[in-house]
């Protein structure tokens, strides 16, 4: 029952390069079963571990992933500039439209920009932050220096770089216990989901944390580690400039950080299964949760669901990380039944076309004859 | 026709009819023989195609297969006698031809029974063996021939006696216990073709590698450690070069050869293991690859079998020394059995390890070792730096200053071999650490086959808290020293774990000796006689906390 006349293809694109693929693989197929069927026609595009895009209905069941068989998907790639991407089925190239792209793709290779970046060369309305907020939330270091000028609290922090590190590691771990002093935590600055992360809590355990981080990021960030302090994410999105912030959640850990299997521990949700609500903060502190988070959205022109995920302390909140494409784009802080979800993604589906159709008409081309001047130098 | 009425002289065997009729029997009669063959083509690829392997399994006592194709030709037989007698009334082509009833369905029954048996290592159908199982169908189909012909002749001469000539195809159903020597047959005859097709194989890997002459060639070398070395330097030489490396434990001339197919221009240096099982092999293959740089790890008394004596295992690896033209060698202090080899070498040597007593050029110190990792100090040529790994057990710290050494004969820098150290990972199966979500922690260590493996996994052991739970068949192929090793393995293992489960025959009891004198509590040792066996009463007793040691492998050829 399609109330247009033409197919509204809706790209979900999940997988990727990163360590995070497999998680991104939920992400997606959430997001692909939840999307309204009347209204849109949902295809996967799937990236593996080579970055190769695959489209295909087997990549709708996640089955299939254990046992990763190319001959039943089809290679996709794309005709940019032209809204459209192309497969071969049975050695013909099928053509289809793209409507509109949603971006699942955690962790770097797509919610550190790429992804924002492909869809803007495919001249196409696309679901998630734009260019310049995905690649500063996706670096720690670039978030911390961005929002340093908004007051918002920041934990003493330092950044490493791999071959630096190497060749002078006694110095760095010197000035390291010198400047932050422990505990402290070490992280790749790019990457997601816990992966990489220690707790150091002397010196003697620096050098093997920072290690162990250089195996996932060249670039390794320590920061101070707020002892007593719990986890509490927040999440935002826009309709129409309109800003909606979600109800505060707590993610609870056993052991003093929030790890990979604290996150993704097993059982059917298989996302953060251990969150509660965070009710109980003080009602000023949960206002300053909200204040913040709105702000940042707005002051980076953030788009499309972002959850924030901070750090509260007696009564200091301290900013964690910020996540442009969060697991399950964090749905269950906004809806309480998955019907709502569809609702909601329809919603964003129809502002970013919208979105996409005003920036078309309000960029005018500027014309020059740079080209036809004469060139001294360029004749022969 | 089989009561020899229309046959007057010997010519009337040998009518088309006949020929045709014996060809069809030879034809079923090879079919199943090959069914019950399954084992023997199977022992014959794991022992590397090699006679001599073959024939040792053979031999053994306690050989069942032996014993089971003797009681299948037993029963034919008996079957078939008395199935002929009881039907010698009567004339018809089924009381002839039925009486091989019962040989059938034995063989038959046999072939199912095999067949459901879960086999560890199935036979692989390379091209190879697929040669062989022809050439051996072949022989089988001639034997058969041969013998129903033969017996229809002797038959013939004997023509008075009209039980005789009932009975005479009798030995067909003794050719079960043929079966292994017919296979070995087939396999000597195969054998020369083989021979030529692997030399004309090594002759094109040879060109190719001789062709690069930009290639930067690494051999490695020892009684154990060789992957695990191979593997470490690999994944550091990658902080600068393209490296190519022969893949797991393809350290035969075939294995090296098939995989420098895959060596594209690309690749800037090339590294291959090299294992030996007798006088010469380490030769050819130093014939074959030419390195310029060598690595000698420690050398034990393993595959005692085949080379006889340590020292003569000792002059085969040497022989890798012996064929570099020129280059660097780098060797393990660690072991007075390679050590004592290089006081004196043509070529230019650095001895690396972690005994600081030897004084060696390439020097690891400042250990410390826990569950998460070890961190120490690299020293080359008095520089220093500090390194971290989250391999575990001292003897991959002595493997990582054999790599380093190498690396930094080829240009890497301490910084940028110390970032390489940050990045290695287990190989699998040799000391492997798996963590199951239920907080079990599992050191698979399965691949191990030698004493000296066996105390670095006691000692990675050592490291973990919890309840200790080691699995272990024993260690096979130490030819004479079997017996002893495997029982002071046993007695090592008192206070060093909390309970044994102890897989299969041969070591198992040995093990359980040494066990029991040195003072383990006997209700701690459980004993079964497969590897799923083990794992199936692991998983009822295993709890929150345990840690589990999978301790050397059985191979088929011992189960």
């Amino acid at each position: 029952m399609r109330r247009c006349f033409f197919i509204k293809n809706l790209l979900v694109f999940f997988g990727g390069k990163s360590p995070e693929r497999d998680i991104s693989v939920i992400t997606g197929l959430l997001t692909l079963n939840s999307i309204d069927k009347n209204l849109f026609n949902p295809i996967p595009i799937y990236v593996d571990a080579n970055g190769i895009f695959f489209t295909g209905d087997e990549l709708k069941n996640i089955q299939f992933y254990k046992k990763f068989d190319q001959n039943k998907v089809f290679k996709v790639n794309f005709l940019f500039g032209e809204k459209t991407f192309f497969y071969q089925k049975r050695k013909k190239p099928v053509y289809e439209k793209i409507f509109c792209a949603i971006n699942c793709m955690h962790g770097r290779g797509g919610e550190d920009g790429s992804f924002s970046a492909l869809a803007r060369l495919l001249e196409i309305p696309f679901v998630g932050p734009d260019i310049f907020a995905s690649s500063v939330s996706m670096d720690k270091d670039f978030t911390k220096t961005i929002l340093s000028g908004t007051g918002i609290n920041n934990t003493k922090y330092l950044r490493l770089k791999r071959l630096a590190f190497f060749e002078k590691g006694d110095l760095a771990c010197a000035f390291i216990t010198k400047k932050i002093g422990y505990p402290l935590i070490v992280k790749p600055a790019r990457l997601g989901s816990s992966i990489g992360i220690t707790k150091v809590d002397n010196e003697n355990e620096l050098f093997s944390a920072l290690c162990q981080a250089f195996n996932y990021d060249d670039k390794v960030i320590c920061e101070q580690f707020l002892q007593g302090a719990v986890d509490i994410n927040c999440a935002v999105y826009s309709i129409k400039n309109k800003i909606e912030v979600s109800k505060l959640e707590q993610a609870m850990h056993i052991g003093d950080i929030l790890s990979f299997s604290d996150k993704y521990s097993g059982g059917d949700k298989c996302v953060g299964s251990q969150r509660v609500s965070a009710n109980w903060l003080d009602d000023k502190i949960q206002e300053q949760i909200k204040k913040y988070s709105r702000e940042i959205y707005r002051q980076l022109d953030f788009k499309g669901i972002v959850r924030f995920d901070y750090l509260v302390r007696e009564n200091e909140v301290f900013l964690n990380e910020i996540n442009s494409v969060p697991g399950s784009l964090a749905y269950y802080l906004f809806c309480d039944k998955l019907s709502e979800f569809t609702t909601l993604l329809t919603n964003l589906i129809e502002d970013a076309v919208e979105r996409k159709l005003k920036e078309d008409n309000l960029l005018t081309f500027y014309s020059s004859n740079v080209l036809y001047c004469d060139y001294k130098n360029m004749k022969k | 026709m089989w009561q020899f009425e229309n046959v007057k002289s010997l010519n009337d065997l040998f009518t088309t009819e006949y020929v045709i009729f014996y060809l069809l029997i030879s034809l079923v009669s090879s079919g199943l023989l090959l069914l019950i063959s399954y084992k023997f083509l199977q022992i014959m690829q794991q022992s590397g195609y090699e006679g001599f392997g073959y024939f040792k399994w053979l031999r053994r006592n306690d050989n069942i297969y032996l014993t089971r194709l003797v009681i299948i030709s037993i029963l034919s037989s008996f079957s078939f006698l008395i199935l002929n007698i009881t039907f010698s009334f009567s004339d018809s082509w089924l009381a002839f031809w039925g009486s091989f009833t019962f040989y059938i369905v034995f063989i038959i029954y046999y072939w199912r029974s095999e067949k459901k048996r879960k086999k560890k290592v199935p036979i692989v159908f390379t091209s190879r063996m697929v040669r062989l199982i022809v050439a051996y169908v072949i022989l089988l189909i001639l034997i058969n021939f041969l013998l129903l012909v033969l017996l229809s002749i002797m038959a013939f001469n004997l023509r008075d006696n009209p039980l005789l000539i009932r009975v005479r195809f009798l030995p067909i159903c003794c050719l079960p216990i043929g079966v292994p020597f017919f296979l070995l047959l087939a396999y000597y005859i195969m054998k020369p073709y083989e021979r030529s097709h692997q030399m004309n194989y090594i002759r094109q890997c040879k060109k190719k590698l001789q062709s690069r002459t930009d290639l930067i060639k690494i051999a490695i070398t020892g009684s154990y450690g060789k992957t695990s070395v191979k593997n470490y330097l690999c994944t550091i030489l990658q902080e600068k070069y393209k490296v190519f490396a022969t893949p797991a434990s393809y350290n035969t001339p075939m294995g090296i050869c098939k995989s420098v197919k895959r060596l594209t221009d690309e690749h800037q240096i090339f590294i291959a293991e090299m294992g030996a099982r007798r006088r010469g092999d380490i030769k050819e293959l130093a014939q074959i690859i030419n390195p310029e740089y060598a690595i000698m790890n420690g050398i034990v008394g393993q595959h005692m079998e085949t080379f006889g004596s340590l020292s003569t295992i000792q002059k085969t690896k040497y022989e890798l020394v012996e064929n570099m033209s020129d280059g660097v060698v780098a060797y393990t202090v660690d072991n007075e059995n390679t050590s004592m080899l290089f006081s004196d070498c043509r070529l230019k040597t650095r001895s690396c390890g972690i005994n600081a007593s030897k004084k060696p050029s390439v020097f690891a110190k400042d250990i410390s070792v826990n569950s998460k990792g070890s961190n120490f100090t690299l020293v080359i040529d008095g520089k220093e730096i500090k390194c971290y790994t989250q391999l575990l057990g001292t003897h991959n710290i002595s493997n990582i200053c054999l790599a380093s050494a190498v690396a930094y004969e080829l240009g890497l820098d301490l910084s940028e071999i110390s970032a390489g150290i940050s990045r290695l990972t287990p190989v699998n199966h040799r000391l492997s650490i798996i963590e199951s979500n239920k907080k079990i922690t599992v050191i698979d260590d399965s691949y191990n086959s030698n004493p000296r493996g066996f105390d670095a996994a006691l000692e990675v052991l050592n490291l973990f808290e919890g309840r200790k739970i080691v699995v272990t068949p024993g260690i096979v192929e130490l030819g004479v020293n079997e017996y002893l090793e495997n029982y002071e393995l046993g007695k090592k293992l008192v206070g060093k774990c909390d309970l044994v489960i102890l897989v299969g025959r041969i070591g198992a009891l040995i093990i359980k000796n040494g066990l029991i004198e040195g003072g383990f509590d006997p209700e701690k040792i459980i004993q079964t006689a497969t590897l799923d066996q083990a794992k199936k009463q692991l998983n009822e007793l295993l709890l929150e906390g345990d840690v589990v040691l999978f301790e050397n492998d059985l191979p088929d050829k011992f189960a």
